[in-house]
């Protein structure tokens, strides 16, 4: 069964996630989960346990600000939503993921195709 | 005073109480989410209740572990000082009503109140809050050794001490040294049965910062000895600067450090009054606890505390920005797929005219992401020109000119290089000699399609090679078709200039006439 295999979030990728999710809109730390979910096709389970202290230090850290609204079934819920601090984060995590992943296709041989070339040859 | 400040500790300790609440309340409308999803999803309310709470795991632990986030900074320090605070006022009352009892004169009374205020702890305001108990508790202790098994006499040891009394969370600082032998304890710490958690680290200059965490749920016996073995640190001053400008008079102290293979090793704001060091007018520090590519974060508190990651570079002296420059020149280098070059440096000369003409040189490291910043050079609206060669091992040699009368705009490099032609030159002269030792200074390039760039002499020492005995020298650096340019020196004496049309063979000779 595919829910016995699926994985925990990769060490360090947690941040990124939220903060990605959180670009669209702000959301409650149970939508946040869920959407992550959701969004890998059910293939990612975040674990609750590492979700709302990674929620509470991202906010310490002002990348994400929260606030307490209406949920849509009408109870008290903080919501979470991206700073310009965090927006800036999210840039940074998304090139440093980049980087990763083409470290780790590299070392496993996995090529990448060629990009066509967009940019000026040189500025002037 | 006013009665605002008196009572802002109070007011905190309120906040921490609703801020607990709105952690549960946080993790109580998790559940409750799940269990609605379960039940329309068919399960019965138990059942919803039950699976719920096994996949949301332990929730006092969550819950600890939002508290450790939000209170592991100064907040227990306004706490304690609070209740420091509170003690004292409520000994001077006791005091001035005695005094009143006792009706004496006013030189008693002074006496009285001088010897009584004494009394209040007033060096450690951590100590202050310890609890006091006659029950036996277990000390902490440890030894600390440099990375050749010798004892390190002097370190410092901070230690934060975590317990939860009455399931409330609860955080303490302590300090100590190492004595000669490298030993330190803290005595009398903590209750068996009850749990508890320590971070020891220890500072001492010249070796890495390290520290130990242990959680103990409930132990039974006292927590075994925590041991140092040092590795000895690079030597390092950082340089904060805020807008291209020093940050003098800020306090630094080593914050995070995570280890090659992946080890973290931190200390927590807390300890910052007793760990850090001010910067200098120029804005530097000296922090010597870390090693050349370690991932680190320094605490830095100035008019706000902030923290400032970074990679520890090899350099004695590493330059931080905490606050972007908006006159910075920016740029980045990519190879011909897009990614990242992070092993090149722009040379840059940058001339300027105001006040007066000005030529000067300089060389600036791209990080890991290919980017570099150029502080404290462009003003707006001043004329200006800038020259930037971009030398890149293993990639082809660019350099790129700009001159803007006006000032009105700064440029934004975005640089694409192709790999360089692996390429051997052999000089010889007239008769057939080799040219060894000569020193070969590319000094332009014309590529295929026409494009010039040229190389200032005065940055252009990393892209200089010495011919060896044969005349030979490895100049991969251009590509096949390119002409360049190239100044032969021996010392300070010039040779000859030869201009060399490469072709796209992986040797080449060249003979240079009219030597000198």
């Amino acid at each position: 069964m595919r829910s016995e295999k699926r994985p925990n979030l990769l060490q360090g990728s947690l941040d990124l996630l939220v903060l990605r999710v959180l670009k669209e809109q702000p959301l409650h730390g149970y939508a946040i989960a869920r959407r992550l979910k959701e969004d890998s096709r059910d293939f990612l389970q975040v674990e609750e346990g590492s979700l709302y202290p990674a929620l509470h230090r991202m906010e310490q850290r002002g990348w994400i600000e929260a606030h307490w609204g209406l949920s849509e079934s009408n109870r008290r819920a903080k919501y979470y939503q991206l700073t310009v601090e965090g927006r800036k984060q999210l840039k940074l995590e998304i090139s440093s993921w980049q980087e990763m992943s083409q470290a780790i296709n590299l070392v496993l041989g996995i090529s990448r195709q060629a990009q066509p070339n967009l940019s000026p040859r040189f500025f002037h | 005073m006013t009665l605002k400040n008196l009572f802002a500790p109070i007011l905190f300790g309120e906040a921490a109480h609703s801020l607990d609440r709105e952690i549960d309340e946080e993790i109580q409308f998790h559940l409750d989410c799940r269990i609605e999803e379960l039940i329309a999803g068919g399960a019965s309310r138990q059942q919803a209740q039950q699976t719920a709470l096994q996949e949301f795991g332990s929730r006092n632990k969550v819950k600890r572990d939002c508290q450790n986030v939000r209170y592991g900074r100064t907040f227990w320090l306004i706490q304690v000082a609070a209740a420091v605070f509170l003690i004292s006022l409520a000994g001077t009352g006791l005091l001035v009503y005695s005094a009143g009892q006792l009706q004496g004169s006013n030189a008693q009374l002074r006496e009285q109140l001088d010897a009584a205020l004494a009394e209040i702890p007033r060096t450690n305001l951590v100590a202050v809050a310890q609890p006091k108990t006659t029950q036996e508790k277990p000390s902490l202790a440890g030894t600390v050794l440099n990375d050749k098994k010798q004892p390190v006499a002097g370190a410092k040891v901070e230690l934060i001490l975590k317990t939860w009394p009455n399931n409330r969370y609860r955080q303490q600082r302590l300090q100590t040294k190492t004595d000669a032998q490298g030993r330190y304890e803290f005595k009398d710490l903590y209750s068996l049965h009850q749990q508890v958690a320590v971070l020891v680290t220890v500072l001492a200059d010249g070796y890495a910062m390290e520290s130990h965490y242990v959680l103990e749920e409930a132990p039974t016996e006292a927590i075994a000895d925590i041991d140092f073995s040092l590795p000895i640190a690079q030597k390092k001053t950082f340089q904060i600067l805020s807008e291209g400008k020093p940050v003098a008079n800020a306090a630094v102290f080593p914050f995070h450090r995570t280890t090659a293979d992946g080890t973290e090793h931190l200390t927590y704001w807390m300890s910052q009054p007793e760990i850090s060091q001010k910067t200098d007018d120029q804005g530097r520090v000296t922090l010597s606890y870390f090693l050349p590519g370690e991932q680190v974060k320094l605490g830095i508190l100035q008019d706000e505390p902030v923290t400032y990651a970074l990679e520890v570079d090899d350099q004695l002296v590493q330059r931080l920005e905490l606050m972007d420059d908006p006159d910075a020149i920016t740029g980045s280098v990519v190879d011909k797929e897009g990614l990242p070059i992070s092993k090149a440096t722009a040379l840059v000369v940058w001339k300027q005219w105001n006040p007066g003409y000005q030529q000067s040189g300089l060389s600036e490291e791209v990080d890991m992401q290919g980017n570099f910043r150029l502080t404290g050079l462009y003003q707006p609206d001043s004329r200006y020109g800038i020259s930037l060669t971009m030398y890149a091992p293993g990639y082809e040699l660019c350099s790129s000119y700009l001159f803007d009368p006006t000032g009105s705009s700064k440029p934004e490099y975005k640089i694409e290089l192709a790999p360089a032609q692996s390429k051997k030159l052999t000089f010889l002269d007239k008769q057939g000699k080799p040219l060894s030792n000569v020193t070969v200074i590319p000094r332009k390039r014309v590529t295929s399609d026409g494009t010039e760039h040229v190389f200032y002499h005065m940055v252009s020492k990393p892209t200089q090679r010495l011919t060896s005995e044969e005349g030979s020298v490895d100049l991969s650096l251009f590509l096949a078709g390119d002409t360049v340019e190239l100044t032969l020196m021996s010392g300070e004496k010039t040779l000859a200039t030869a201009n060399v049309k490469l072709d796209d063979q992986e040797t080449q000779t060249v003979k240079v006439g009219d030597l000198p």
